[in-house]
């Protein structure tokens, strides 16, 4: 009939091949569009590579190490997460280092907006299958209280490998760590993250609350005066706008608090001074202050900036958007 | 119905006879263990990761299986011309699609089961929890998805002459609607004018793929989803799939086979 | 040249027979193949108002050189084509009807069967689309296994069929559901002597078991040996038709002779005759 009666019979082709690279790169590319990176100040931190070569590489690594850390700040909301599309005033902060109070919170607006209200039918009925509430792990999850903070370690520890400059992923992997009372593993999470960022003062910051874990007040007040120099060092000289002040707050806070349990009431006051120019809120500083002269303990510490914020949030999880110590207490939902 | 379920038996023996779905159900059950085996902080109970792996991993095979079953039947058989001593029997094309359609489709939900529980296996060993509920939820809305794939797949070959371009045609569009269905209205809200309008019919008209995928609910062990849900999510599956399906049926009987 | 009527074939009961196949008037165009150079614009006309009948219980050679439109014949009558024009029937009923199929053999040119199946689970396949009760089947099976001589590769894969065995297993699924109509095209092309014979053979059997055969050809030799009655289509015109000793020109020995004169083949010839003195002399 035609030419193609006489072809030999179609034997297998590179079609699925092809297929299947095709979609293995449409996949990864479309899901890095849906976990967008939300810490854009992660990014201009990191020292410029001479090599263009490896900064290519180096770039590419980042893209994707960046994916999997918020990733894992999507498993600690048990996926509820916003895209690209959604409204994200509510999440520009990851609440794994926002909880652990590593970062401070600049979220705007109610988690629970990310997706709008309903908008259709077709809305409605879609939100039966995904996760679309809006819960941490660590209280109001569908599985809370059983140590479920966990899952988010191993996106943390892929991040890690593939961005070693990524400090975030050290601090927060270990404040988890500690978390589930795994306070070895924490440590040498956080002095393995110092290996490839010496003297970084967050890690430090974060290697002290190790020790004081570990009951070793000594040592954690040593290791956060560290921290403090190394701040001073990289820090200090830059513009008041440009200091990573919550981060100088929480090293300063815990320093006054460490001195305090090794009961040097005047170190502590002393660190306190200190913190009082440097903190965006410092009337709360003050209180503290005259708190401590009375003879009142000294125990919870809030991120400088709680005074400030509380009021935006009128709403349960405003609690958790703060940096705590301790695990917060189950929240109701609405 | 014995003429339908003939055809179908056929296109299963094909699939069980050929390697492909063994390599990909191999693939994955592989990497998931390898991935299982790394010591994470000498922790064993962390299971998520590992369920969000294994379920990519089938969501991707099952997506390829669909695919590329369905796109090679009726080229496959017009080449080999296999399709002419079958027509000469008293079966009309309409039974010839359907049956090439129940075929297809029970071909992927029996891969899909052995894949699903591949997946119970593993994460039950993790997690020390069976919620089988769940898991036929997902498994079920899983199948229902297959089946609008194959459909649309089937209506692609007898549209498009070549399998790869009706592959890579149907395999953009069924990983865009997985990815982008949900946020399509927002999108179009954000256009606006007339692409808004062209989005928003695209929003209503195409169907919601990304329903049947509720991996991030199984991932993080979410309550069940109710029932009427699931029979809702069917009802709208066997809608999309029988509009593809009456389309290829009546396509494929006005073409001419030479 | 002269178109004889059935009732001077070989059966002379057959005269209120209704013919077992038919067509009319039966025009096929097809659309123009946009990659042809020249003509593009115009569709190919591959038969040209054929009507054809064939009566219950002969053997009917349906003769033409490659490209006549036999097998787009075939084609219509099996309802893969649409006819532009005219009509077609098998048994009476309309070749658009799927039951038309229900009585009727057919084996394809040139095809691959599916190659992952055994001999065996083909012939079962095609045996539940003729709906053959699960009683009757596997013996049918048999029996049609028997027939073209496969028994020994009943289980094997068709994949590992040789170009005799994959012939074979096309006659045997033709004859799966008993047909009274067999329509064969090509059946003996690209298998070598033996095999050819041994289709002729088949070919007898069928007659003698009172079945009717319709298959399509240009292997001239076996056609004169087997068939009642031929038809000579050149460029989707029906030349000649009738017993093969009706359509021998005086003086014609062979059915060859009588096929290059009907399909205009002769003119060419016979230029070549007058220039040669040989021809002349004798
Ligand atoms: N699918 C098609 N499209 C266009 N032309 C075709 C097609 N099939 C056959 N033809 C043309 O129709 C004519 C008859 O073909 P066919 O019936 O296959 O001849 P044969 O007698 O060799 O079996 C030929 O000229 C062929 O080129
Ligand atoms: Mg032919």
């Amino acid at each position: 009939m035609s030419s193609s009666a006489k072809a030999p019979p179609p034997t297998s082709s590179p079609v699925p091949l092809l297929g299947i690279a095709g979609l293995l790169l449409t996949v990864s590319l479309l899901t890095a569009l849906r976990l967008h990176p939300v810490h854009y100040e992660i990014q201009a931190r990191r020292p410029d590579a001479d090599d263009l070569l490896a900064r290519l590489l180096g770039d590419g690594r980042r893209l994707f190490a960046n994916h999997f850390y918020v990733k894992a700040d999507a498993y600690f909301h048990s996926g509820f997460y916003p895209t690209i599309f959604d409204d994200r005033q509510s999440h520009q902060t990851a609440h794994i280092a926002e909880d652990a109070g590593l970062a401070e919170g600049k979220n705007t607006g109610d988690e629970e907006q990310f997706l709008g209200t309903v908008a259709n039918w077709v809305d409605g009925h879609g939100r039966n299958h995904f996760p679309s509430v809006h819960t941490h792990l660590d209280n109001d999850a569908p599985e809370a209280a059983g140590g479920a903070e966990r899952e988010i370690l191993p996106w943390l520890t892929l991040s890690s490998k593939l961005d070693p400059n990524l400090v975030e992923n050290y601090s927060v992997g270990a404040f988890w760590l500690r978390k589930l009372g795994k306070y070895a593993e924490a440590e040498h999470f956080v002095r393995k993250g110092l290996e490839a960022n010496p003297g970084n003062p967050e890690l430090l910051f974060e290697l002290g609350r190790c020790r004081l874990d570990l009951k070793d007040t000594l040592r954690a007040r040593n290791i956060w005066e560290m921290a403090w120099e190394a701040w001073k060092k990289r820090d200090g000289s830059k513009d008041a706008a440009e200091q990573n002040r919550f981060t100088v707050n929480q090293i300063l806070m815990h320093l006054a608090l460490a001195e305090f349990r090794l009961h040097k009431q005047e170190d502590c006051l002393r660190w306190l001074e200190v913190a009082v120019p440097l903190s965006v809120s410092p009337e709360a500083i003050r209180k503290r202050i005259s708190e401590v002269k009375a003879g009142q303990p000294f125990e919870a510490i809030d991120p400088p900036n709680a005074a400030g914020e509380a009021s935006d949030h009128d709403h349960d999880h405003s609690a958790h958007d703060h940096g705590h110590d301790h695990p917060h207490p189950p929240a109701a939902k609405p | 119905m014995q003429k339908i379920s003939a055809v179908a038996g056929v296109v299963i023996l094909e699939m069980i006879r050929r390697k492909d779905v063994y390599v990909l159900f191999f693939l994955t059950a592989l990497i998931t263990l390898v991935l299982g085996s790394v010591d994470l902080f000498g922790d064993a109970k962390i299971a998520r990761y590992l369920k969000e792996v294994c379920l990519t991993l089938m969501w991707m095979s099952s997506v390829i299986i669909a695919v590329f079953t369905a796109a090679r039947q009726i080229p496959v058989e017009r080449e080999s011309r296999t399709l002419f001593p079958l027509l000469a029997k008293p079966i009309t094309r309409s039974e010839v699609m359907l049956g090439k359609f129940l075929g297809c489709w029970l071909a992927c939900c029996i891969s899909l089961a052995a894949f699903y529980l591949l997946f119970a296996l593993i994460s039950g060993i993790r997690e020390q929890h069976w919620p089988l509920a769940n898991y036929f939820q997902a498994f079920w809305l899983h199948c229902l998805f297959s089946g609008i794939v194959v459909a649309l797949t089937l209506l692609g070959s007898v549209w498009f002459t070549a399998v790869s371009s009706n592959a890579t045609i149907v395999l953009s569009c069924v990983v865009g609607m997985l990815l982008l269905g949900r946020h399509l209205h927002k999108v179009a809200v954000k256009a606006g004018g007339i692409a808004g309008h062209f989005l928003d019919g695209l929003y209503f008209s195409l169907p919601h793929l990304e329903w049947f995928d509720v991996r991030d609910l199984i991932i993080h062990n979410w309550p069940r989803m109710d029932w009427t849900i699931v029979g809702q999510d069917t009802l709208y599956a066997c809608a999309y799939a029988g509009c593809f399906l009456a389309l290829a049926c009546w396509r494929f009987r006005r073409q001419p086979i030479h | 040249m002269g178109f004889s009527t059935p009732i001077a074939i070989t059966m002379t009961n057959c005269a209120s027979i209704e013919p077992i196949l038919s067509t009319e008037n039966l025009r096929v165009e097809y659309a123009a193949l946009s990659g042809s150079a020249g003509n593009s614009r115009e569709p190919k006309v591959a038969l040209k108002g054929l009507s054809l009948s064939v009566y219950r219980g002969e053997v009917f050679g349906f003769l033409g050189p490659n490209g006549a439109g036999k097998t787009t014949t075939m084609n219509v009558l099996l309802g893969f084509t649409s006819a532009t024009s005219g009509k077609a029937s098998l048994f009476g009923t309309d070749v658009r009807q799927p039951i038309s199929r229900q009585r009727i053999g057919y084996l394809p040119e040139l095809t691959y069967y599916y190659k992952f199946l055994t001999a065996e689970e083909l012939l079962r396949f095609y045996a539940k689309i003729f709906n053959i009760p699960k009683a009757q089947r596997e013996e049918r099976i048999r029996q049609v296994l028997h027939r073209v001589d496969l028994e020994h590769a009943a289980r094997r894969p068709i994949r590992t069929y040789s170009k005799g065995m994959q012939q074979r297993i096309g006659i045997a699924q033709a004859l799966i559901n008993d047909p009274d109509l067999l329509i064969l095209d090509e059946p003996t092309s690209g298998l070598d002597p033996v095999g050819r014979m041994e289709v002729r053979h088949l070919i007898q059997r069928l007659k003698q078991e009172g079945k009717t055969v319709f298959f399509s050809s240009h292997e001239l030799g076996e056609v004169e040996t087997v068939c009642d009655r031929v038809g000579i289509l050149a460029q989707g015109e029906l030349k000649a038709l009738g017993p093969v000793q009706e359509l021998l020109a005086p003086g014609e020995r062979s059915l060859e002779q009588a096929f290059l004169r009907i399909i205009g083949y002769q003119a060419q010839e016979e230029t070549l005759c007058k220039k040669s003195p040989l021809s002349l002399a004798s």
